[in-house]
């Protein structure tokens, strides 16, 4: 069984190998999000955890710390990708341009499909971009920019006013705001983007399961291949 | 540090590193192998150190910078390997690395201008970089030996399979680290863990391969082609460290050559 599934994970990582071929000589933005979103690439990552979760129940060893590598490492890649997948079924990602002025808010966001269709979102609350600034290199490129975000949460009459920085998204109510960019000129308005990621505390908890597991499989080895080579 | 004097401290770690791998191979120059070892170290520490001046930051902005500081991780690593595996003999392949960075960097121009751009501010940014020099360090010397295997007697080649094993196996968690951090930061900064750009997917792909070459070492029919995933790992860091810059395209990882 064991040899099986080997192949079948070799059989996996060609058939991505061979997808990321094709993008890297074919090279354009279109044949990546046609290869990449496409359901039988999904297929490929759903037979992936498939094969990690028939190698999980076919394993046996004695308790021990290697064994408790093993299954942090495995447990943890396929936890990781269950919530990637939650947030591919049931999450949600809009990118949205904001014009900067201290008397606009926002409770709803227009989301556009594949085919120009635009839909309206509701927010749990209401948002808006009262301050932009910008600090360049002598040269012109940026440096850093900010924008002042003000949120009122729905149901309550609390204004939050929160500086949102790139790398620095903002959490409210199961949403997430990121600064992506701005006009380039003055900031007369700004690109934020808004995700909705049910999955996320469960692909961050495999994150740290799979890390803990390669660390401790790394260090506790079983006799085999770990004995130490002539110095 | 002046272009030209630059130029020639880098030539001196090349002709240290590149000495040292010849007389590793001589018994009785193994002391003299070792201060020549060192000496590289040295002077690849000094154009390190100088990027880094220069920079005002971590020296990671260009291609150059990047390879200087490669090569210096393979002395580095070298310590942990020897310390850790009693892996000693395997000096003179560490330093024939690191002496074939060096070249690379002769050939590379040292200027550049340091923007540190809002996305690259980040936590991340190190610990995600040095994760993956470590991880490429060890895979890049587990091939050397894998193809030094192909050449060799044979009452040594169970020492050498040993030899490739904790290299790959050190590698690894590295490698995986260098990805996670990568991909905490992607979700950080655009809001996708990942976003298949060429750099993504070829560091996948030398994962998946080292990945399986752990698997089929296990495994004792499978086992006698487990060095070939060896080999595909080092072309999948050359994919990933070199070839898709040279493509260019549209990768969120691109940097000067």
């Amino acid at each position: 069984m064991q040899r099986k599934l080997y192949i079948a994970f070799l059989i996996i990582s060609a058939l991505l190998t061979g997808v990321t071929i094709i993008v890297s000589v074919q090279g354009t933005a279109g044949t990546e999000e046609s290869l990449f979103n496409n359901t039988w690439v999904v297929f490929i990552f759903v037979a992936y955890v498939a094969i990690q979760i028939v190698g999980l129940i076919y394993y046996r060893s004695k308790l021990s710390l290697h064994t408790i590598g093993f299954y942090l490492t495995h447990i943890g890649l396929v936890v990781f990708l269950v919530g990637c997948f939650i947030y591919y079924i049931c999450g949600d990602k809009i990118p949205v341009t904001i014009i900067v002025d201290q008397d606009r808010m926002y409770n709803q966001i227009q989301k556009y499909s594949e085919d120009g269709e635009g839909e309206f979102v509701k927010l749990p609350f209401d948002v808006g971009i009262f301050e932009f600034k910008v600090e360049k290199y002598d040269d012109g490129t940026d440096k850093y920019y900010e924008s002042l975000l003000v949120v009122e949460p729905e149901g309550t009459r609390d204004v939050l006013s929160i500086k949102l920085a790139v790398n620095k998204p903002y959490r409210i109510a199961g949403w997430k705001i990121y600064l992506m960019g701005y006009d380039g000129g003055e900031g007369n308005t700004v690109s934020l983007l808004f995700k909705y990621d049910p999955g996320e505390y469960i692909s961050l908890s495999g994150i740290v399961m799979l890390l803990a597991g390669v660390v401790i499989l790394c260090l506790f080895r079983k006799k085999e291949g770990g004995v130490s080579d002539a110095g | 540090m002046p272009d030209n004097v630059l130029l020639i401290v880098e030539i001196l770690s090349v002709a240290c590193y590149i000495l040292a791998t010849i007389t590793f191979a001589i018994k009785k120059a193994r002391k003299v192998s070792t201060v020549l070892w060192l000496a590289g170290v040295v002077w690849n520490a000094a154009i390190v150190v100088n990027n880094w001046l220069v920079n005002g930051y971590v020296p990671f902005i260009s291609m150059y910078q990047v390879i200087t500081f490669l090569s210096l991780t393979f002395a580095l690593i070298y310590l942990l390997v020897k310390y850790r595996y009693g892996g000693g003999w395997m000096k003179g392949f560490f330093a024939a690395a690191s002496g074939v960075c060096m070249i690379g960097v002769c050939f590379m121009s040292g200027k550049g201008v340091w923007h540190f751009p809002p996305s690259l501010q980040s936590a991340f940014f190190v610990p995600h970089v040095l994760a993956y020099m470590i991880a490429y360090s060890l895979t890049v010397v587990a091939f050397m030996l894998t193809l030094y295997s192909f050449f060799t007697k044979t009452m040594e080649q169970d020492i050498i399979e040993k030899g490739i094993y904790n290299l790959a196996i050190t590698s690894f968690p590295f490698m995986t680290m260098g990805m996670m951090f990568g991909a905490l930061w992607a979700n950080e900064v655009w809001g996708s863990y990942w976003s298949f750009d060429a750099k993504e997917n070829w560091s996948l792909v030398t994962w998946l391969t080292l990945c399986l070459y752990l698997h089929f070492r296990k495994d004792n029919k499978l086992k006698k082609y487990s060095k070939i995933f060896v080999i595909l790992a080092f072309a999948g860091v050359l994919m990933t460290m070199v070839f898709v810059n040279m493509m260019g395209g549209s990768s969120q990882h691109t940097y000067s050559i």
